[in-house]
């Protein structure tokens, strides 16, 4: 490691903060929590947007951090309270992601007749809070303990701050990079001025063979033709995905990929050829892409939903001694005493144990009132509030490690709600919860759970970057929480102005808002009786032989069935690209020291990268949400494929070619 | 060079002493030990696709058997061993490729004794000839650097065995209690052999299937390939029969036409478990098992080059010409090419063999030249990772293919090329597989001082003697189905023969297009995917072929051995222990006790129905006079009781495993 603590870290080894311990900045001011509460706000309106339209999110952590880095300089703040500043701003992008996979359904069977403001509020509130809360008791264990977890994005923002400092060697390297991802972004957005397509892609029928076939020797009927195919696609040409894909290193990303490779290549195929009576669909003028999106998202998903319950569940067992220790110790911390506390090392003070218990019973209580109402009975609440508040802690946590794997942005929110909206459900249909009562309890849990994770995951990425930069957890946490309660009473509103503004409103056609269909639909299925009960367990019994197969993160390779393929292949792209780095670097036979210095300029590249894409992804949405238009040139997805060997070169060729010049 | 190498070796014989070693006894007692382990090899391989190392087991068998009937010297013992397991490996090269006669268009003609005897006489004897001139580098040059471990242990065995007797005793125990369990089992019906559970096909889960043949042999395999093998092979089985069919059964549910290749005309919605397995789980698993041996294959590739790169410039300094001392004393390199060309001009030349004459002579030049390089790359492989990792199948695939494409090229297409094709395969494949076995065999022999020239010249008398029974087997095991109206028993659910289908799979998809794409695509994405997780594939991929009341008692076995080791606290990998030399005799006893069952089966009785005469088996017959079968009016409880008995014969395993003998 450096002597300043400016290199990245590197998984197994301990971490140096950028501001060491003894130092003391100022950190928590009202200048920083105003700026972080205003972009709260800003960043979470337009992702609403953006969200109920697409169904996906842009992740705020690099927007805030840059807007909270040139307005600080502005103000002569500290890094530290740029830290501040960031970890609240990302609030509203996170608890909005949270709002909208999931309010939007209450709408879509009927149990609300317009947007209800209050209920909003309260959902957000309470799964917001309860999802910090929870953190706190696992940020010792999976930031300060699980050295193993490359938390990409984490890593990528904290090297963007740093390299804002002045005089600092590494800023050419984001700076470069950034700029560079910034420039492809523009020209691949559809909001942007778009030249290249994102990826290439079809339906490819399989070759119709004559078949013959025979029962032991004898032969019968007669020759058949065969129907079925696969959809291909090349990786999506982002810079952010490859840029995760080197932080992470080739075995998670071959992993990740390994998930997106069964999913497409080995369920889809085998639905299609199944599904037998699909291709008359196609003859009669529904196309491919729109039959094989439907058998995705119908048949595929569930699978992955089961595969991914399974491997919650697992990937808790096999850390539950990490966690046990680390939560141990996060206990006995928060017990101290304020004397103790003061004399404690900053870096490593969580709030104290007096507020969380306290708060957590709090949130608990009115959220209780909610679900009565929702349910009609005492009983059914007091369950749906435990199960949230098992649900939401497992989730929290599954939600933590996957930010540790993958990073927030890739974190499959929308499949761990799922995962709990089917145990919610199941457990109410046993309790005999039925008709809407029952769909709107089993929302109701699954929204709060949909909050909670969201925020965890956006809790413990800030809370990782904090770690680099030396923030002050507790202060963080606080901050947090100032951030998710403003954002609470704030970001309901452009959710229910969208509402009644949008002709149709949301859920329809302008305003799809495709998980909390997905939502609708599952909470519906299992409360009515008629839920694919079979996809979700044969995807439990797929994770189950993965476990058998001793393979390394059935989690991991369960969200891989349950994103895109061509996120996950351009995440492999990454990995991939960081194996030839590692290959070439072995080859050179370079000295520890060059080789330190050789990787830590890789991930400074790839951390621009990550960042570049999603800030002006912000940008170009903010864009539409002012109704300009950008000229648009052409989407042709082959001069796309440029983007990869463009990215290879500057992530291998960059780091090595200055060395060369050095020595 | 060599030379200074052989001076630091001192056998365990030196040069200079010469005590009996060549004696007919030990001939005819390693005849005897091959055609027993032959026929065991062929009945284990057909049924589970494994097969299980010989020399070991025979070695303490002879050491107990030439102590009851008179003196023997540790040469004469390393005699019987050398000709006893050759058996074992031509067996193995003969049941992965011989019978996909059965399934290929028009090949049913040439599965007949004469062909498969001649076959694996020439495969055999073609893989001692071409191992003639590897031996100085393999074996005696390399003695450093490549441990071969199974010939090592043997040897080790060899020389502990001049000091006690009481090894054999547990592979007579072992042998004994399966002979007992098995005949109790299957011939006189005490009770259920194939516990199973099957959910319905309206449930939740429809179709999956949980069962498992208890029969001693797969318990003793289990136990010898050890938890982390049988767990990748049983993870095959759940994915095939816990998730593949499930999910088939679900999609094709309602479908109204049928969809080939299928089974018997049937929709799917009418199929039971096992039709879908052979309708369409089978040809996915071919795909796997196909894509598994190529990837195993290219991993190996880096060896393979250096292994034929190192061992063929080693053949230039052959001829030392100087006078050979015993332990020098080989085939000489005349004799082994003359021996060579006669072989390959009779495969050429025998009118029965597939092909006509100048076509032949093709065929000829392929086994040579595909032959030596798969000889001497088995040869080498074996002794670096041991002969159970030797990538025998996939190297069968590549020729295969190689062959195909050839064949393909020319023009040769039709019907008749079938066979021809796999007539190269299956003598490559014999070759390759017995190479591996005869350098085991010549490191046993220069580590205890054998003579190489007997030694190579028993492997041919063990080759000679031993396929006169394979074959023999081969057909018994095949026709033992014949009074159940199914003309082949290869290729039902009892005789799988993974291995032999999947060649004739690859022969029909390559020169007669004939595969359902499809199914077999989405196979070898399967492989594809469990590798990205860092798992290797093959015998995972084997299991995904297999049904599942095959791989589940390996399982339980593997298990047995991971208790076993817990229990006894012992971490050595050795092949000489009382719990694998009891195993080996529960797979000896089992497939023996299988063998004659089979034998039975295919004998035929006339018996009284009704006072009408019916011909039935002789082993049916005996079914019905001796057979108790109380639990077929038991219903659940005869699982129960089934496995009861199983939980028995794991016990004795167990505590055979933690007896200890005096070493």
């Amino acid at each position: 490691m450096h002597e300043h603590g400016s290199s990245p870290p590197t998984p197994g080894k301990t971490v140096t903060p950028y501001v060491p311990e003894q130092t003391s900045l100022k950190e928590f001011t009202p200048k920083a929590l105003i700026l972080g509460v205003v972009m709260a706000a800003v960043l979470g309106a337009a992702n609403a947007y953006l969200g109920l339209k697409a169904g996906m999110t842009v992740s705020a952590t690099f927007p805030a951090a840059v807007v909270a880095m040139a307005a600080l300089r502005l103000m002569k703040g500290s890094i530290l309270e740029e830290n501040i500043a960031r970890t609240t701003a990302s609030v509203g992008e996170a608890l909005v992601a949270g709002a909208i996979f999931t309010l939007p359904a209450f709408l879509m069977v009927g149990a609300w007749e317009s947007f209800d403001y209050w209920e909003s509020v309260m959902i957000m509130l309470v799964g917001g809070v309860l999802g910090v809360l929870m953190i706190i008791f696992l940020r010792k264990p999976l930031v300060e303990e699980a050295t193993y977890l490359p938390y990409p994005e984490s890593v990528a923002t904290a090297e963007m701050v740093k390299a804002g400092q002045k005089g600092e060697t590494g800023a050419k390297y984001v700076f470069g990079a950034l700029g560079l991802a910034a420039l492809i972004e523009l020209v691949k957005n559809g909001r942007g001025i778009q030249i290249i397509g994102e990826n290439m892609g079809g339906f490819f029928q399989f070759a119709k063979s004559k078949i013959q076939f025979y029962s032991d020797s004898e032969t019968l009927g007669a020759a058949q033709t065969y129907g079925g195919g696969v959809f291909l696609s090349t990786p999506l040409a982002s810079p952010a995905l490859m840029g995760v894909g080197y932080i992470i290193g080739p075995r998670l990303a071959a992993i990740n990929f390994s998930g997106g490779v069964f999913g497409w290549l080995v369920l889809m195929p085998m639905a299609l050829f199944m599904n037998g009576n699909l291709e008359p669909l196609v003859q009669g003028g529904i196309s491919w892409d729109d039959v094989l999106n439907e058998v995705w998202r119908r048949q595929v998903r569930p699978i992955a939903v089961g595969a991914m319950l399974v491997g919650a569940v697992y990937t808790l067992w096999n850390l539950r001694r990490d966690l046990s220790t680390g939560m141990a110790k996060a206990f006995k911390d928060m017990r101290l005493s304020s004397e103790d506390r003061a004399k404690g090392s900053r870096l490593t003070m969580d709030l104290p144990m007096k507020w969380i218990v306290p708060g957590i019973v709090l949130m608990v209580i009115p959220i209780t009132i909610l679900y009565e109402y929702f349910s009609g009975d005492w009983f059914s609440a007091a369950v749906a509030a435990s199960v949230m508040l098992i649900m939401g802690f497992i989730m929290s946590a599954i939600a933590g490690y996957l930010v540790g794997v993958m990073g927030g942005s890739n974190s499959p929110i929308s499949g761990l709600t799922l995962s709990s909206l089917v145990v919610a459900a199941v457990l109410m249909v046993m309790l005999g919860v039925s008709g809407l009562h029952g769909v709107v309890a089993v929302l109701g849990v699954a929204a709060v759970v949909c909050c909670a994770c969201s925020i965890a995951g956006d809790m413990l990425q800030d809370l990782k970057v904090g770690q680099l930069l030396g923030g002050t957890p507790w202060r963080m946490e606080i901050a947090e929480i100032i951030g998710v309660v403003i954002a609470a009473f704030v970001l309901p509103l452009p959710m229910y102005i969208l509402h009644s503004g949008t002709p149709g409103g949301i859920g329809g056609p302008s305003l799809p808002a495709p998980q909390a269909g997905l939502m609708a639909i599952m909470a519906e299925g299992i409360v009515g009786g008629e839920m694919a009960w079979p996809l979700l367990l044969i995807g439990a019994a797929f994770a189950i032989v993965l476990i058998m197969l001793r393979a390394p993160s059935v989690m991991l390779i369960s969200v891989g069935i349950y994103l895109p393929f061509e996120t996950t292949f351009a995440i492999f792209v990454g990995g991939a690209i960081k194996a030839l780095f590692d290959k070439i670097t072995a080859r050179r036979k370079l000295s520890e020291e060059e080789r330190t210095r050789v990787e830590n300029r890789g991930i400074l590249l790839a951390s621009g990268l990550v960042a570049g894409e999603a800030l002006t992804g912000v940008l170009l949405a903010s864009i539409v949400l002012l109704n300009w238009e950008l000229p648009h040139i052409s989407e042709n997805p082959v001069l796309g494929l440029i983007v990869f060997p463009l990215i290879a070169a500057v992530l291998i060729g960059i780091p090595l070619k200055n060395l060369i010049k050095k020595s | 060079m060599a030379e200074s190498n052989e001076k630091k070796f001192q056998p365990f014989i030196p040069d200079s002493q010469v005590i009996p070693e060549f004696s007919i006894k030990a001939i005819v007692l390693g005849a005897i030990f091959g055609i027993i382990f032959g026929a065991a090899t062929v009945y284990l391989a057909l049924r589970a696709g494994l097969t299980v190392s010989a020399s070991i087991p025979i070695a303490v068998l002879a050491i107990a058997v030439f102590k009851k009937i008179g003196k023997s010297t540790i040469l004469e013992n390393n005699i019987v061993q050398s000709i006893g397991s050759a058996g074992e490996s031509v067996a193995a090269g003969v049941v992965f490729t011989v019978p996909a006669f059965i399934f290929l268009a028009g090949g049913d003609a040439f599965f007949n004794y004469f062909n498969i005897f001649t076959l694996a006489l020439v495969g055999g004897i073609l893989g001692v000839l071409f191992m003639v001139p590897l031996r100085r580098s393999l074996i005696v040059k390399e003695h450093g650097t490549l441990p071969y471990p199974e010939g090592t242990a043997c040897a080790e065995v060899l020389i502990a065995g001049e000091k006690g007797g009481s090894m054999a005793g547990k592979v007579f125990a072992g042998l004994g209690i399966a002979f007992v369990y098995k005949s109790l089992m299957s011939i006189f019906g005490l009770w259920k052999d194939v516990p199973a559970y099957v959910t319905s096909r309206t449930s939740s889960f429809p179709n999956a299937t949980v069962n498992a043949e208890i029969t001693p042999e797969y318990l003793g395999v289990g136990y010898i390939i050890g938890p982390k093998i049988a767990g990748n092979l049983v993870a095959g089985g759940v994915l095939s029969w816990l998730v593949l069919i499930p999910l088939i059964s679900f999609i094709g549910d309602a479908l109204p036409t049928t969809l080939k290749p299928g089974w018997a005309g049937k929709l799917i919605s009418e199929m039971s478990p096992g039709e879908i397995y052979r309708g369409y789980v089978r040809y996915i698993g071919a795909g796997a098992v196909a894509a598994a041996g190529v990837i195993t294959l290219i991993k190996t590739l880096p060896t393979i080059v250096s292994a034929f790169k190192e061992s063929f410039g080693s053949l230039k300094d052959l001829r030392s010409g100087k006078v050979q001392s015993r332990t020098e004393r080989e085939i000489p390199i005349t004799y082994v090419i003359g021996g060579s060309l006669f072989l390959v001009l009779v495969v050429a030349l025998l009118p029965q063999l597939p092909g006509t004459f100048p076509g032949t002579l093709l065929m000829g030049l392929l086994v040579v030249i595909f032959g030596f390089f798969f000889v001497t790359v088995s040869s080498r492989i074996v002794g670096i990772i041991g002969s159970s990792s030797n990538p025998i199948s996939g190297m069968t695939i590549a020729t295969l293919m190689a062959t195909c494409l050839i064949f393909v090229s020319l023009g040769w297409t039709g019907d008749m090329y079938q066979a021809l094709a796999l007539s190269v395969g299956g003598i490559v494949c014999i070759a390759a597989a017995n190479a591996g076995a005869t350098s085991q065999d010549l490191k046993t022999g220069y580590i205890v001082g054998g003579t190489p020239l007997y030694m190579q010249l028993g492997l041919i008398i063990g080759v000679v003697a031993s396929t006169f029974v394979i074959g023999w087997t081969l057909q018994t095991l095949d026709a033992s189905m014949q009074f159940e109206g199914v003309e082949h028993a290869i290729g039902t659910e009892r005789y799988a023969a993974p291995q032999a289908t999947l060649m004739a799979t690859i022969i029909k998809g390559l020169l007669a297009q004939d595969l359902p794409w499809g199914l077999v695509f989405v196979g070898m994405f399967i492989s594809v995917v469990v590798e990205l997780c860092g798992v290797k594939s093959l015998s995972f991929a084997v299991g995904a072929y297999l049904p599942l009341s095959t791989t589940m008692p390996i399982f339980v076995g593997g298990m047995m051995k991971a208790l076993a080791d817990k229990m006894t606290g012992s971490k050595d990998e050795s092949e000489v222990s009382s719990g694998m030399l009891y195993s080996t005799g529960l797979v000896a006893g089992g497939s023996l006790t299988g063998i004659a069952i089979a034998l039975l089966s295919g004998i035929p009785k006339t018996v009284m129905v009704d006072g009408q005469e019916k011909e039935v088996s002789l082993m049916q017959w005996l079914l019905d006079s001796v057979g108790i079968h109380g639990w077929e009016h038991l219903g659940g409880i005869a699982d129960l009781i089934g496995l009861a008995m199983f939980g028995l014969l794991c016990f004795m395993l167990i505590r055979a495993a933690r007896e200890k003998f005096a070493h």
